[in-house]
């Protein structure tokens, strides 16, 4: 069975980037695949660490040291994981990712990385990298659904996850989430 | 003269575009009043015998300033105020230019405006508020406020240019802004029903005891029962939503603050009050009365949602401009909606791909709020509902004739 794994998401939650995890289940619901969604994030398939506060990030300094081998190990492994937001600009010095400071900005943003197109929300002073893939190791200041928003990136996700999105319900995503890449304003 | 061209000008323009644009209102007037008269607000404001009192804070600042306005005008006071939702600096100009006269002054006793919570501080330093409420933090417009701590930071200009705070004090993150200040008195709900009301942004720090000068001891579907300085005060009315009951408390403290108020007058007055702009408001649209809630942020949305038993129909969601990053409609909980017969406004792509995965099947995707309201107009239901954003509201009221 499939584990998905989310770090404390009463807390990191800020932008809805729950609805991330919610995605992934819906797919998987969707093509009768077996799953289940635990807090406990050792050993799991994979893993969401949400935006969240400053108030929470400095609350929970001790937990995320913590979890910091494990998304080191994640790192080198190209495991599935996603960490969003403050969480990401939290973590990516600790794991070696360097990011590029400027003025804050807070719009949409369209960034090709890799093989992905990817869209979302950014209101962040990193202006690089938004978004860095390593394997399925995704970081990002994108902000909510992004998995929703970038069905190929999903697709991609449920791919090392051992599962090939397809079938109705994945194209009626994804024709939903063409219409609202169109009528973005970037 | 300044102040004369000013007004001029800027009622000109308001009479113009009131004729092209039938019920709307516009920012326009306002900002030629003010590029001309940059002190046109501090004067109509000085000329104001009893000062200024400020609504702010994240949520409930609509309500808690109608209900403020309703106390003193019931006790004879003359109230300046801004209507609707003109929140902001723009607003106020065009509400001195709907009410004041040629020289700007304005025939009332006191001044009571709702302020936005980012436009707020800036305005404190300037105006010198006498009384201001502060209702509470929320985690909410992010993409704008960035973290609930700046919007600390914004009320705490607010409370630190007031003479007079009135504060919620089951909020740590209001009552750590206020607790330094000489004159703050807070309202709240007594300690059993605190877990049951409302949430604030999440703070880890210290949570200061503020003065319980409003207490809340009861809030039901029936009634209200506050105890306001050591009296009790009983209002009948649906309060089974705290937030409401946690409004009424702020805004009888308020005005208890600033005279002399008379206590069955005040539970009249707010027993007769209507709901505040649709907020949630039964309006008749095409000869079929048809139920209005805005939602303005996940907290709102999820009250209303949460208020309905079944799924009305015909139901339309709206969801406008004003939700600039609308990621946070992923912390709604729709599963509880059957289905949406329409879902329009500038991001109704993004409501649709929300309510796909929520499960909640939408018939109809319509962007346009024109269209989107000429095929509500036309579904058949015994329960018509329009849940929208503020954007959406304007123009459908806009569309429909309805606004004021």
């Amino acid at each position: 069975m499939i584990k998905l794994s989310s770090f404390k998401p009463e807390f990191f939650d800020n932008n809805g980037d729950q609805g991330n995890l919610a995605v992934i289940a819906a797919q998987f619901s969707a093509l009768n695949v077996e799953f289940e969604i635990s807090h406990d994030y050792q050993g799991s398939d994979f893993l969401l660490v949400g935006d969240c506060s400053i108030a929470v990030l400095t609350h929970f300094e001790a937990e995320l040291s913590d979890l910091l081998p494990v998304l080191k190990m994640r790192l080198m492994a190209g495991k599935p994981t996603l960490l969003v937001g403050r969480s990401y600009e939290y973590f990516a010095p600790l794991l070696g990712i360097e990011l590029k400071q400027g003025e804050r900005e807070s719009k949409f943003v369209s960034l090709r990385v890799l093989d992905h197109d990817v869209f979302g929300y950014h209101n962040s002073t990193v202006v690089e990298p938004r978004l860095q893939i390593s394997g399925s190791f995704i970081g990002t200041t994108l902000f909510g659904p992004l998995f929703a928003k970038n069905p190929m990136l999903l697709k991609m996700i449920a791919s090392s996850l051992g599962v090939e999105l397809q079938g109705a319900y994945f194209e009626r995503s994804v024709d939903l989430a063409n219409n609202v890449r169109e009528a973005t304003t970037f | 003269m300044r102040t004369f061209l000013a007004m001029a000008l800027g009622k000109t323009a308001r009479f113009l575009l009131r004729l092209v644009r039938r019920g709307g209102g516009s920012s326009l007037p306002g900002t030629i009043a003010a590029a001309i008269q940059p002190k046109l607000l501090e004067r109509a404001i000085q000329s104001v015998p009893q000062g200024l009192v400020v609504v702010s804070g994240t949520a409930g600042k609509s309500s808690t300033t109608k209900i403020i306005v309703a106390l003193f005008e019931a006790h004879g006071v003359r109230v300046f105020t801004n209507p609707s939702t003109a929140n902001i600096k723009q607003g106020y100009y065009a509400s001195v230019l709907q009410f004041g006269d040629l020289r700007g002054r304005i025939a009332a006793d006191i001044v009571v405006l709702e302020w936005d919570e980012g436009h707020g501080a800036a305005l404190a330093k300037e105006l010198k508020p006498r009384l201001s409420v502060i209702t509470n933090v929320l985690s909410d417009q992010l993409d704008r406020f960035v973290d609930p701590i700046y919007v600390q930071e914004k009320l705490a200009e607010i409370i630190n240019n007031s003479a007079t705070v009135i504060a919620n004090r089951d909020d740590r993150n209001v009552a750590q802004i206020a607790s330094g200040h000489p004159e703050t008195f807070g309202f709240g709900l007594v300690a059993e029903l605190i877990d049951e009301g409302p949430s604030y942004a999440i703070n880890f720090g210290e949570k200061p005891e503020l003065s319980a000068s409003a207490l809340i001891k009861h809030a039901t579907a029936e009634r209200l029962l506050i105890m306001l300085k050591g009296t009790d005060l009983e209002i009948a009315g649906d309060y089974e939503n705290f937030s409401q009951a946690m409004n009424v408390a702020s805004a009888v403290l308020a005005v208890d603050a600033l005279i002399e108020i008379d206590t069955e007058l005040v539970a009249h007055t707010i027993e007769a009050l209507p709901p505040v702009f649709a907020r949630d408001e039964m309006a008749l649209v095409r000869d079929r009365l048809v139920r209005l809630m805005l939602v303005q942020n996940p907290t709102s949305f999820q009250l209303n949602l949460d208020k309905l038993q079944t799924t009305p129909h015909p139901l339309m969601i709206m969801a406008g401009r004003d939700i600039h990053d609308p990621s946070w409609l992923w912390t709604v909980d729709f599963s509880k909606l059957d289905g949406v017969d329409v879902v329009s406004g500038y991001n109704a792509h993004e409501l649709a791909l929300r309510l796909h995965y929520a499960g909640v099947e939408v018939k109809l995707v319509e962007p346009k709020i024109d269209l989107a309201n000429e095929h509500f107009a036309k579904l058949t239901g015994s329960e018509p509902t329009i849940v929208f954003s503020a954007d959406a509201m304007r123009r459908t009221r806009r569309y429909l004739g309805l606004a004021k």
